[in-house]
């Protein structure tokens, strides 16, 4: 009889769990009332970024006393996977980050999963401050192409690539000048590998090994012009990859694998590898964009410094991730509210002194000289307009293709004539118009 | 004479090679360890195989800061249990009237219960979602409970079935000459003998409903309600990840399903060999 008792006590236990948490669990937080604000964002709350909208939320908190802010962190990864699915619920946030491109916002703007925001550009002026190819992947036709159409996305920051480079590990290859074109460039690199040391450290596994396909992007936007990277970017004129400046850059791109620039065996390492062995002092170079420029700074045990491509026509940067108003939400005044406090000057100059390039921050208010002339920088590359974006934009599954053959390439199993044949085909079969 | 003699040059040779197999196996687990006791800068200067220069607790703190972790302990625990046992529950019962009881199709009822849990979760996840929201349990745990529990159990309920098969038909058939009714020959004859056994699915539907990512991740998007590997998963940047956080964030998670490992480790190895001897 102990084990039936047993049994009926279980049973009562588990129905009085259930009626408890059910309780906890239904409530509904009947919104449309202006009191609450909903807001789900990726980023790391230590980043720049993350901190610019730490100091957001207190004045957002000032200016509306009254209401609910409900700030959740989710995982860049989660949100890219189940984007149209959590936006197409009953329970949508007001305010959500989401990630740019053709095959991520484009097609949340498409399917009208997204309010459009061109009305309220206009009524705050967040084109003023927005401005030019930072604004590219912030607009959507009703197709889900970028460059153009209605708003969808405001961006707060951006990014672009560089090199960061080893004082130390330059001196000691005799490198005494900083290279200022691209045949010097590689001059120093020979003078590098010369002196027995791996000029750029890179990375090229399928998952997470970007860097080769940075090296290779960089290389043809070196020689590209505005009107080429558009072309492709944005599909709108036919791109032929055997001619400039596409053939030219991974022609280079394949001398640097077989002059030993960036190393060997890259098929298997990460970027977070490649970071680890330029800070561990194995490589004079690293090829990154501004995701590790904080930790580059704590972490790394000697001199360095870091430059664009030498000698490029243009580098490869975009804006950062952008901040949508789901069609469905709730308290959508409230989430413009929002978005324009994480555009104000309060905030935008506190993401820029910590080093996080705000697109809408007055570089002249930070103090410490390496984040000033590493903001400045970027100030520059943005008022020129030669920023390339990233090269798996304009087309769907386009970054697990490219970084295929990138391995290929990087294990020399692979010609550049023959990566660009395929690039051909791929590209032109995947636009889709 | 074998017996008594000292340990042959062999038996250390393959004592020896237990021992390098062993290491082997725990080697991933100590570098984890070890880099979760790494500062930053010691780990980006040495890479992940050095030894630590010193030893700290920084990225624990980090970890702490960063994510609710409490929080998101308790709600593993809460449906990784609640599941453990409702499916194995269900298992029981559904695999006594497939393995005992006489159903027509049987065997065809196994092979949708076995197609249910060899169908990819991606497949799956829009009539969950959609259900989800219907019944209102969505961002709560019980969405998830509800699902892995229907999961788990089908697969149990194919386990347990067959097992059942294997107990001696004379002992039912002279349970039910004294009398027994169906309910107490569930109780009383076959859940003794088949003790081991759920008590393995318990342990199994534990660790396998913790592990899960896919479908949690959909359906808790709320941070109240994210589970451990959820939690874990806000660590990683697009262009930048914190390796010693996640380090020490890996291994907080992974303590929990090491002690219940641990507690059950008997019924484990017992349920493991207890079909084999009759």
């Amino acid at each position: 009889m102990t084990t039936r008792r047993k049994a009926v006590a279980l049973i009562g236990a588990a129905a009085l769990s259930l009626a408890t948490f059910g309780c906890g669990g239904g409530d509904d937080s009947g919104g449309g009332d202006g009191k609450t604000l909903r807001i789900v964002q990726y980023e790391n709350p230590t980043s720049a970024q993350g901190q610019g909208w730490q100091k957001a939320l207190e004045i957002f908190k000032q200016k509306h006393p009254d209401v609910e802010v409900k700030f959740e962190q989710t995982s860049f990864d989660a949100a890219r996977q189940n984007a149209k699915i959590t936006l197409s619920g009953n329970d949508v946030p007001d305010v959500v980050e989401f990630n740019k491109g053709n095959a991520d916002g484009g097609q949340l703007a498409a399917q009208g999963l997204l309010e459009p925001l061109t009305e309220q550009v206009t009524k705050y002026g967040w084109d003023k401050k927005v401005t030019g190819g930072m604004s590219a992947f912030a607009k959507y036709d009703e197709d889900g192409y970028a460059g153009s159409g209605d708003w969808y996305g405001i961006p707060n920051i951006g990014e672009y690539v560089m090199f960061y480079y080893n004082k130390e590990l330059f001196s000691k290859a005799g490198i005494t000048t900083l290279p200022t074109t691209l045949d010097e460039f590689e001059a120093a690199m020979d003078k590098l590998i010369a002196a027995k040391i791996i000029p750029i450290s890179s990375s090229a596994a399928t998952s997470q090994g970007f860097n080769q396909m940075w090296v290779w992007y960089s290389l043809v936007s070196a020689q590209a012009n505005r009107q080429q990277i558009d072309d492709f970017m944005f599909v709108r004129q036919p791109v032929d990859f055997e001619a400039a400046p596409w053939s030219d850059g991974t022609k280079k791109f394949q001398e640097w694998i077989d002059k030993g620039y960036v190393g060997d065996k890259l098929g298997g390492l990460s970027f977070e590898q490649a970071t680890v062995n330029f800070l561990s002092g194995k490589a004079a170079m690293l090829i990154w964009n501004n995701g590790e420029f904080a930790r580059i700074r704590k972490d790394a045990s000697f001199d360095w410094d870091y430059f664009t491509l030498p000698g490029a026509n243009m580098t490869m940067g975009s804006s950062g991730h952008l901040w949508g108003v789901p069609a469905k939400a709730e308290n959508k005044e409230l989430a413009y509210e929002w978005i324009d406090t994480t555009l104000s000057p309060e905030v935008q100059n506190e993401i820029g002194k910590l080093g996080g390039l705000p697109l809408a921050g007055d570089a002249s208010v930070i103090t410490d000289p390496i984040t000033k002339k590493f903001t400045e920088r970027f100030n520059e590359l943005v008022q020129a307009d030669t920023l390339t974006f990233y090269p798996d934009y304009p087309v769907p599954g386009f970054l697990d293709f490219i970084q295929q053959h990138m391995q290929a390439m990087s294990n020399k199993n692979e010609t550049a004539d023959q990566y660009i044949d395929t690039l051909q085909k791929f590209y032109d079969e995947g636009k889709g118009k | 004479m074998h017996a008594l003699k000292k340990h042959t040059p062999m038996q250390w040779v393959v004592l020896g090679l237990c021992g390098l197999f062993a290491v082997l196996m725990l080697a991933p687990f100590l570098l984890l360890v070890l880099n979760a006791f790494k500062s930053g800068a010691d780990y980006s200067s040495g890479g992940p195989i050095a030894w630590p220069k010193s030893f700290t607790l920084d990225a624990f703190r980090d970890y702490m800061s960063m994510v609710d972790f409490p929080r998101a302990l308790w709600n593993s625990i809460l449906i990784s249990t609640v599941v453990a046992f409702a499916g194995t529950g269900l298992a029981l019962i559904s695999a006594y009237a497939i393995g005992i009881g006489r159903v027509k199709g049987s065997a065809v009822i196994l092979a949708v219960l076995l197609l249910a849990t060899m169908v990819p979760h991606e497949a799956l996840i829009y009539p969950l979602f959609y259900g989800a929201q219907e019944t209102g349990t969505f961002n709560t745990v019980w969405s998830v409970i509800i699902i892995f529990t229907v999961l788990q159990a089908a697969f149990g309920t194919y386990l347990l079935s067959s097992v059942m098969s294997t107990v001696p038909k004379e002992l039912l058939d002279a349970a039910g000459i004294d009398g027994a009714g169906r309910w107490t020959i569930l109780w009383k004859i076959i859940l003794p003998v088949l003790r081991p056994t759920l008590a393995v699915l318990v342990v199994f539907f534990f660790i396998w409903t913790w592990n899960e990512f896919y479908i949690p991740v959909v359906l808790l998007a709320d941070a109240s309600s994210q589970t451990v590997p959820i939690a874990l998963s806000t660590l990683r940047g697009q262009h930048s990840i914190d390796i010693t956080t996640l380090n020490a964030g890996s291994l907080l998670s992974l303590l929990p399903t090491l002690v219940f490992f641990l507690i059950f480790q008997r019924t484990l190895s017992h349920g493991v060999t207890a079909g084999s001897i009759k």
